[in-house]
């Protein structure tokens, strides 16, 4: 299926990080789409088109991190976009099938390095 | 007219009495003695003197001893009188004069004087041979020429006073003895045996235990065996019929009823019997029935009546005595079981008269709480042992329930005693009523309450100790939860405000060359530091809520520590050169275990922090070697020191060893290291002189 080079999903509940965040993407050229929970994170995957990367906080109201990875996994369709979690749980994030942890306080360079691995 | 041989004196006639008659009358001629006129003068003028006698007397003359008697005489001998006149008295009184046979030769053939004293005389008077008793005196009596020719027989009688004294003294017997059942009515028995003149037998029946049915329980005189057989049904049903009525029962045919040989001295058999109800003047209830057997030879009188009727009378008194004295007895037992059990009761009883309330009675209990002997109290009331007060309250507590009648129950009051100082008593008074219903006594029981009191009391404060930490432990829960909750709050804008201090430190150097941008360049970096300061304050928050909830995870991997403690220290250099510690270094180069390299870097920086913080300027040595199976690692500085107490409490969560004022940290650090190395299953412990400096250890599991 094609997928959107550029495209980065963010499931972050903390509108403050959340625009944060999708400014440093779009500096760096990314499409960015937003979510505040992960329903709504499912939501813009079943009507958008699929994102090279989902960076995904975990504690959130309506559905949670590990609820939204758990559907993720479920739906072969988008089963194989990497997910980064970006949390302040970092020890409680083992139980998720993810392609990278970020504590937060995010380190910015980290987070350039992260991308770039997966969305080039 | 009869010539006298007494000059002087004529004798006309022989009176007018009913003797003087009948001797005149008697036709004289038949008998030896001739006829009247032919009579020497002597044997007349005998026979007018005792017909003028006022006491019995008898003339017993010539060869057969003829009887000639007065008035007196004639009414002591029944049936004898009037055919004994002018008897000889071998005839006359066959069965007396066996025994007095050789008293008459006596008199008449030596001239002796026979006196007898209550003699016992075998008098065949009223149809059967009666005993009797004389006081007899026996004379000789001459004729003219003064040759012994009869026999003067003065006599007075008194079978009466015998037989009454020989009464008298069976009913003082049993006045005197103690009749009981105990040892089955013998003493009753041998007293029944000193009289057997009176009494031919005695049976004693009463009721067999609980039973109505009567039962021969003892007797006298006639053999247990006899008392059977076919005569002695009637008997039995005489014996109910008196026991249920209470009235005397004359038995006319007891040989029918119980056959039985004539019982000894007396050769007649024993014919009449009576039956009496043991029952006490007050007739309420019989305790059983005598029979006694009546002797053959004595007239059934009023006063041989009588004599069974009291002496069953005595009897019945005398077991009613008896039974009251076992009642008494029982009472007495029953008191004394009562007196033990309030004499052992763990509780003080105390009795006071109810006039001066003074005390009349105490118990063991009592005495050992008071302090004092029953003897010393008895007598003496509250204010010969109690201060004014006290005792005033104690004594307004009795009046009050004397007047009201009724149990006064005094939940609490405080006593003064001799040996156990000041006590705490419940006590409850008790009137106690006479008969007439009048207050008699003060009953008073009072139990030892103080150690109960003391123990609900050290309870109560166990309660608000256990309420207290309970609290506390909340407050601690909710602090915890607080600081969790802040920690977290925390993060979230810091991540903002890290996040966007990071992208214009990023974006600045595009704008070189612009005023100010180099100032601007260092505001950002030192923003980025404060922030990052800040989010470790978080960090340990966060780690000191994961700690006491149980959430630290490990990540561990093999780590070398030698390799750690260089790279750490490299990474503080700044630090350590602002603070001129020298930093000395003694590794072992190989220091591997499984470890969480984060949380040993944590740990690390920690102790390295707080050597460079109070280390006063003084070289920091770190070692870490393997030791047996551990890796010890050694932080120690030469600083300030720790004081003894301050170590105990310096691993505890919010404590510092130093005062806040002088140097700053949450107070975290230490608690959370020693969190952190306990969950790798290590130890860290302290040592420290006050002055001379700390040195931390750390063991950890190789």
């Amino acid at each position: 299926m094609f997928r959107m080079a550029k495209t980065i999903l963010i499931v972050e509940d903390d509108e403050s990080i959340r625009e944060t965040m999708q400014t440093v993407l779009e500096l760096e050229g990314h499409d960015v789409l937003t979510a505040e929970n992960g329903h709504e994170g499912l939501k813009l995957l079943a009507s958008e088109a699929k994102p090279c990367l989902i960076l995904l906080d975990l504690m959130m109201p309506v559905m949670n991190g590990w609820q939204f990875a758990a559907a993720l996994e479920n739906d072969l369709k988008l089963a194989d976009i990497p997910v980064i979690i970006v949390s302040a749980y970092s020890d409680k994030a083992i139980n998720i099938k993810s392609k990278a942890i970020l504590k937060k306080p995010i380190d910015l360079r980290a987070l350039y390095n992260t991308i770039k691995q997966w969305c080039p | 007219m009869v010539e006298s041989p007494f000059p002087g004196i004529t004798i006309k006639a022989f009176g007018d009495g009913q003797m003087g008659q009948l001797i005149q009358a008697f036709d004289w001629a038949k008998t030896s003695l001739g006829p009247y006129e032919l009579w020497p003068t002597s044997l007349k003028v005998h026979v007018s003197t005792i017909l003028a006698l006022p006491t019995s007397a008898s003339i017993f003359w010539g060869e057969d001893l003829l009887q000639i008697y007065n008035d007196s005489c004639s009414k002591t001998m029944g049936k004898r009188h009037p055919a004994n006149l002018g008897l000889p008295v071998k005839q006359g009184w066959p069965e007396a004069y066996a025994m007095t046979e050789s008293f008459f030769k006596r008199i008449i053939n030596n001239a002796e004087v026979v006196v007898l004293d209550r003699a016992f005389m075998p008098l065949e008077r009223d149809g059967f041979i009666e005993e009797t008793y004389f006081d007899s005196t026996m004379s000789p009596l001459r004729d003219g020429e003064g040759l012994i020719r009869g026999v003067l027989s003065l006599n007075s009688e008194n079978t009466e006073i015998v037989l009454s004294e020989r009464r008298t003294e069976v009913l003082r017997k049993i006045s005197q003895s103690t009749i009981a059942p105990a040892d089955h009515f013998k003493s009753l028995m041998q007293i029944f045996a000193s009289n057997p003149y009176d009494i031919r037998f005695a049976l004693l029946f009463m009721p067999d235990g609980l039973e109505p049915k009567l039962k021969l329980v003892a007797n006298f005189g006639i053999a247990e065996h006899l008392v059977s057989g076919t005569g002695f049904d009637k008997l039995m049903s005489y014996i109910r019929a008196t026991f249920t009525s209470n009235i005397m029962h004359e038995i006319n045919d007891i040989q029918n009823l119980i056959p039985h040989a004539p019982i000894e001295p007396w050769p007649e058999l024993t014919q009449n019997a009576v039956a009496l109800s043991i029952c006490s003047a007050d007739l309420k209830s019989s305790k059983g029935v005598l029979i006694f057997g009546l002797s053959p030879r004595l007239k059934f009188d009023d006063h041989y009546r009588n004599y069974f009727t009291d002496m069953t009378q005595k009897i019945a008194n005398a077991l009613e005595a008896d039974a009251q004295t076992r009642q008494a007895l029982k009472m007495h037992k029953s008191f004394e079981f009562v007196n033990s059990v309030l004499e052992n009761v763990p509780l003080m009883i105390f009795v006071k008269d109810a006039k001066e309330l003074r005390f009349t009675h105490f118990n063991k209990a009592g005495e050992e709480l008071l302090g004092y002997n029953s003897e010393d109290l008895i007598g003496k009331n509250d204010y010969d042992f109690f201060k004014k007060a006290e005792a005033d309250f104690f004594i307004e507590k009795d009046r009050a329930t004397l007047a009201g009648g009724k149990t006064l129950d005094i939940p609490e009051e405080l006593i003064q005693t001799r040996l156990k100082g000041e006590r705490i008593l419940h006590t409850k008074k008790i009137t106690l009523f006479d008969e007439q219903g009048q207050p008699e006594f003060l009953l008073g029981i009072s139990e030892d309450i103080t150690d109960k009191k003391l123990a609900e009391e050290q309870h109560k404060l166990l309660l608000q100790e256990q309420f207290a930490r309970i609290e506390a432990e909340k407050m601690i829960q909710q602090r915890d939860d607080f600081i969790s909750i802040a920690a977290h709050e925390l993060r979230t804008p810091l991540t903002s405000i890290s996040l966007q201090n990071q992208l214009i430190a990023k974006f600045l150097p595009t704008l070189i060359g612009t005023p100010n941008v180099e100032k601007l360049m260092s505001l950002t970096q030192n923003c980025q530091a404060q922030i990052e300061r800040l989010t470790k304050l978080v960090e340990n928050l966060l780690d000191v809520t994961r700690a006491t909830t149980g959430r630290l995870v490990l990540d561990k991997t093999e780590v070398n520590l030698s390799e750690l403690i260089q790279r750490i220290s490299k990474g503080l250099e700044v630090e350590l050169n602002k603070t001129k510690c020298k930093l000395e270094l003694q590794l072992d180069p190989l220091v591997k275990g499984m470890w969480d390299a984060a949380r040993l870097e944590q740990v690390l920086v920690n102790l390295l922090s707080n050597a460079m913080k109070f280390g006063k300027g003084q070289p920091i040595v770190i070692s870490a070697k393997a030791e047996g199976a551990f890796a010890v690692l050694r932080v120690q500085d030469h600083g300030i020191g720790i004081s003894n107490e301050d170590q105990v409490r310096l691993f505890n969560r919010f404590e510092r060893a130093v005062s806040i004022t002088s140097f700053g940290g949450l107070g975290l650090g230490l608690y959370i290291s020693r969190q952190l190395v306990t969950a790798h299953g290590g130890t860290i412990r302290v040592q420290s002189e006050l002055g001379t400096g700390t040195t931390f250890i750390v063991e950890l599991p190789l």
